[in-house]
């Protein structure tokens, strides 16, 4: 009988006491019992910094997230939203089912389907589109990295992924992978002496957000390491700045150029790294900087000559020191040399694999990422950026997959977004997997409850701030185990008793089970390239491979730690043992880059200024910036709503005065393509022609959290929402003009011109 | 560990602070505070003119003050100061009478909208009875919350106020904080919030 052996699938996925992380005893204790809790170390997901947490478990209940101590990168530091991550998985709010369209689109009218209904309609597109070889007509919109979702994507040979993680800091990899062969560096603050900070936002939200700023703080507090911000308003990490030079928006590149030709004409600049280790030597780059003088510079960014002058003095003799690069410098439509103008800094001091300089991230071998795929990311035609430009280049779609992604809300000026989302024309299919319905999903033709990252198995390597690779399990914290999947099976009483862990969570699955399920489905060579049974069998075969984690205990002690340090590593340590653990270590730093002449591009750090700058009085250029609670994950939550639910527009009192301005006004703020309208917070914490305003806010759909709406739910907390006379914010991508840096590929997302007037 | 009395303490490194409101979050989640009411939070001041400008954040908890003025006016007892210095309310005898957050100077009492009894942040003393460091001790991602026992000159608080200079919110009032801070400037405490005015 076809549907017994179903049964039994079905019930091993919950019982099998193999496929289940193992809880430990740890220190923790329950509030209302005084008795100590269960503990399962996993890895958080809210940002990629890939910190370690604890989730405590009282009895089958999930009731806290705290920092995993013994994670080398955090050291039991968490942020607000690691532990905000509770409300993503109690959201009463979330999606549980799979649901199909039955009105027209946007309506909201829903149906329940089930999962069977969802693979047989996606797996026959799919095949259909191979069979006819119109396999390009399939879009992949990934808003989360997910290895069997990448799997899935290079097996059916699909040509359309726009990758947002990529997009994301697109111009920062570009210009880093052109000079140093990798996407990324590790910046080594905790041992540094004087650390330059141009537009990075470590204190509030970086890629290594708590391990980082644990490091800053360290080096600047214990050992006095002096920290100096360029921002164009007072980040937090400005504000625990021993100075912050206000700088006028895309402006930093011209800066730090001019910093580097004050450093090489003094003769303070590592002549034995330039002259061996990069590609062009100190008295050609000597000739190229000559017309970067600090006087030009101080007219074009406003910060003084002399300042200019005595920070790049400092930054040269002040050894260790390390220049840090943050989307302030790399979200401008001239970032990608903005950012390599910075990354010139380093290099005139030798800060390559250097103590309290720069590291290459150190990975586990086996979870590297490939040199091709790198090297093909350089050319920005590559890098697929949206549906606006899918329909732009008149790109056919049958199907569009979005995955923890919400177009409609993120992407700059997503009101074209949307209008071509809700075109059944342009998007004849749209499938949506999301753990909520977003603005995207409400588009959609079909939704996917996906499993949030407390509910699925995973590993990641996180790049080690210490230098010792880190592998990070991700583990089941709350079963997956769905009421429907128990209801069906025949061991339902005696399965209850056995399971410790039951918890219906609806049907939410995770996206690797999902395509594992439709390659088994489209059958052929996309099922064999995919032979796994579900995502803890990928991953058992993943860890398998590491010799090193074998001898330590392999899944069992990896399921009980949450994470494995590779001590043993090759990589490890500040120096690499051989260049075989890294092929980039074997090129020199490319300053003159030859791969990015090939594109037509300007092959030498360049300052070239941003058209967009301000003419008239009402005019400024809007900054957008992420605040220390922002993450997908947190948009529905009540704990990080209640602290951040206004997102007011940042203009400098005295500008504002002359405007006739005053605090908590309502402004329209017009673009070029559409207007919005704010209140008002004047603040002395802004340069006078920028104004700023705060990501992740102003949401119409998602949740009535994150709508600003009291309502009585599961939740008693929901009943108690006091802000919702105020509004929720509003989503400055509305008025964000899509413009895209020719060299990197990325958004220039800080570059809009808008113009401001009272109502 | 000796049979000594404690006397527990909490110091706040402000220059450490990041403003992140890990702590005020991590207090919601393990105290279960409802929406509307806080335990501990950050507070964003802003000072000086542009370009001199800066922004100051100061975390918040209550200061389980030596002489506390709460205790005094409860008028069931049921405040509480515990011998190792931990001031707390026994919910089963508070009766909701406000009059403890009417007199106390630092406003970090409230009622719960749920139980109708005042709360405030006692330094987790459940975690500190079995051992462990309060919840906004144990997240802060910078270390700049540190708690331990004064009488014992081995504890890293001990070591740390020996070392700094400290401060308390509003010393004039005489209850004798025990929530201490480093680098605690003038006028922060008074300051009105980032977007009042």
């Amino acid at each position: 009988m076809k549907s017994g052996i179903a049964w039994f699938a079905g019930t091993a996925v919950g019982l099998g006491s193999m496929q289940r992380p193992t809880p430990v005893k740890k220190a923790g204790v329950s509030r209302t019992s005084l008795k100590s809790l269960q503990v399962i170390s996993t890895t958080c997901e809210q940002c990629p910094a890939g910190c370690g947490i604890n989730a405590y478990l009282n009895g089958e209940r999930l009731v806290q997230l705290l920092g995993n101590p013994d994670h080398p990168n955090n050291m039991g530091g968490i942020c607000a939203k690691g532990i905000a991550g509770l409300n993503l998985v109690n959201d009463p709010e979330r999606l549980l089912y799979p649901l199909k369209r039955t009105g027209p689109r946007g309506d909201g009218q829903w149906t329940k389907i089930t999962w069977d209904e969802v693979y047989t309609t996606l797996a026959g597109r799919i095949k259909e589109m191979i069979r006819d070889g119109r396999i390009s007509e399939l879009v992949v919109d990934k808003g989360h990295d997910d290895p069997l979702l990448d799997k899935f994507i290079s097996a059916l040979g699909v040509t359309h992924t726009i990758d947002r993680p990529a997009l994301k800091n697109l111009n920062r990899t570009t210009a880093l992978t052109s000079m140093t062969g990798f996407p990324s560096v590790v910046e080594d603050v905790g041992r540094s002496r004087f650390i330059l900070n141009f537009g990075a936002n470590p204190y509030a939200n970086h890629d290594q957000f708590v391990g980082i700023a644990r490091r800053l703080i360290h080096a600047r507090v214990e050992k006095g390491a002096r920290l100096i911000t360029f921002d164009v308003r007072m980040s937090e990490t400005a504000a625990k700045s021993d100075a912050w030079y206000p700088i006028k928006a895309g402006t930093d590149g011209m800066v730090a150029l001019a910093m580097a030709k004050v450093i090489v004409d003094k003769g303070l600049a590592n002549k034995d790294f330039m002259d061996r280790k990069t590609n062009y030597s100190l008295a050609m780059i000597k000739n190229h900087l000559s017309r970067y003088t600090p006087e030009k510079a101080a007219k074009e960014s406003g910060v003084r000559a002399v300042d200019i002058g005595h920070l790049a003095v400092e930054f040269a003799t002040q050894r260790p020191s390390v220049a840090l690069i943050g989307g302030g410098v790399s979200d401008h439509k001239n970032g990608t040399q903005n950012v390599r103008s910075v990354a010139l800094l380093n290099w005139l001091v030798g800060n390559l694999e250097k103590e309290g300089g720069l590291f290459y991230p150190r990975f586990l071998v086996s979870l590297q990422p490939k040199t091709a795929d790198l090297k093909s990311r350089l050319n920005s035609i590559n890098n697929i950026k949206g549906i606006v430009e899918l329909k732009e280049t008149n790109t056919r779609i049958n199907t569009y997959f979005a995955y923890l992604s919400n177009p409609a809300y993120t992407d700059p000026d997503c009101g074209s977004t949307v209008g071509l989302l809700k075109d059944e024309k342009s998007v004849p299919f749209l499938v949506v997997m999301d753990t909520h319905l977003t603005e995207t999903a409400m588009m959609a033709d079909m939704v996917l409850p996906a499993a949030t990252y407390l509910e699925g198995w995973g590993v990641s390597s996180a790049p080690s701030l210490d230098n010792v690779p880190i592998l990070n399990l991700r583990q089941p914290v709350v079963s997956l185990l769905s009421a429907a999947k128990v209801l069906r099976s025949p061991t339902f009483e005696v399965g209850k008793l056995l399971e410790p862990m039951f918890q219906p969570r609806g049907e939410a699955e995770e996206v690797g089970n999902v395509c594992l399920e439709l390659a088994r489905r489209i059958k052929g060579r996309i099922a064999k390239n995919l032979p796994y049974k579900n995502t803890h069998d990928y991953i058992t075969w993943v860890i398998s491979s590491i010799p090193g984690l074998k001898m330590e205990g392999g899944l069992k002690n990896l399921k009980s730690q949450g994470l494995w340090t590779d001590k043993a590593s090759k990589a490890a340590g500040s120096r690499y043992s051989s260049e075989k653990g890294l092929p980039a270590l074997r090129q020199k730093v490319e300053i003159y880059s030859n791969a990015l002449k090939q594109n037509g591009h300007p092959p030498l750090p360049e300052y070239e200024p941003l058209t967009a700058s301000k003419k008239k009085k009402d005019e400024f250029i809007l900054t957008t910036f992420k605040s220390n609670l922002w993450a997908k994950g947190t948009a529905n939550s009540k704990w990080a709503r209640e602290i951040l639910h206004e997102n007011r527009l940042w203009i400098n009192k005295d500008i504002a005065r002359t405007l006739g301005i005053k605090n908590g006004d309502r402004v329209r703020v017009t673009s070029s393509v559409g207007s919005l309208i704010s209140r008002v917070l004047t603040t002395h914490l802004i340069h006078p022609e920028s104004v700023a305003m705060a990501e992740g806010l102003g949401h119409s759909a998602v949740g009535n959290v994150a709508k600003g709406k009291r309502f009585r739910g599961n939740d008693q907390d929901t009943n108690l929402i006091w802000w919702d006379k105020k509004g929720n914010g509003t989503n400055p991508n509305e008025i964000i003009e899509r413009r895209v840096d020719p060299m990197g590929g990325g958004f220039g997302l800080k570059d809009t011109r808008v113009r401001i007037e009272k109502i | 560990m000796s049979n000594k009395k404690k006397r527990y303490a909490m110091l706040v490194d402000l220059r450490k602070c990041i403003g992140c409101n890990a702590c005020a979050v991590a207090c919601k989640s393990e105290n279960d505070v409802p929406l509307g009411v806080w335990r501990s939070w950050v507070k964003k001041v802003e000072k000086g003119h542009y370009p001199d400008s800066k922004e100051f954040f100061l975390p918040i908890v209550c200061n389980n003050c030596a002489k506390p003025i709460c205790v005094t006016v409860c008028p069931v007892n049921a405040s509480i100061k515990r011998p190792d210095g931990i001031v707390y309310i026994d919910p089963h005898r508070c009766i909701g009478c406000r009059y403890c957050m009417a007199s106390c100077p630092y406003g970090v009492r409230y009622i719960n909208p749920r139980k109708k009894i005042a709360e405030k942040c006692y330094w987790c003393h459940h975690r500190v009875d079995a051992g462990l460091k309060p919840a906004c001790v144990l997240v802060c991602p910078t270390g700049a919350i540190m708690f331990g026992d004064l009488n014992d000159p081995r504890s890293d608080i001990a070591k740390a106020i020996a070392k700094n200079a400290v401060q308390v919110i509003k010393p004039d009032m005489g209850t004798g904080p025990q929530t201490f801070y480093i680098g605690l400037e003038q006028g922060t405490v008074e300051a009105k919030k980032m977007k009042e005015e």
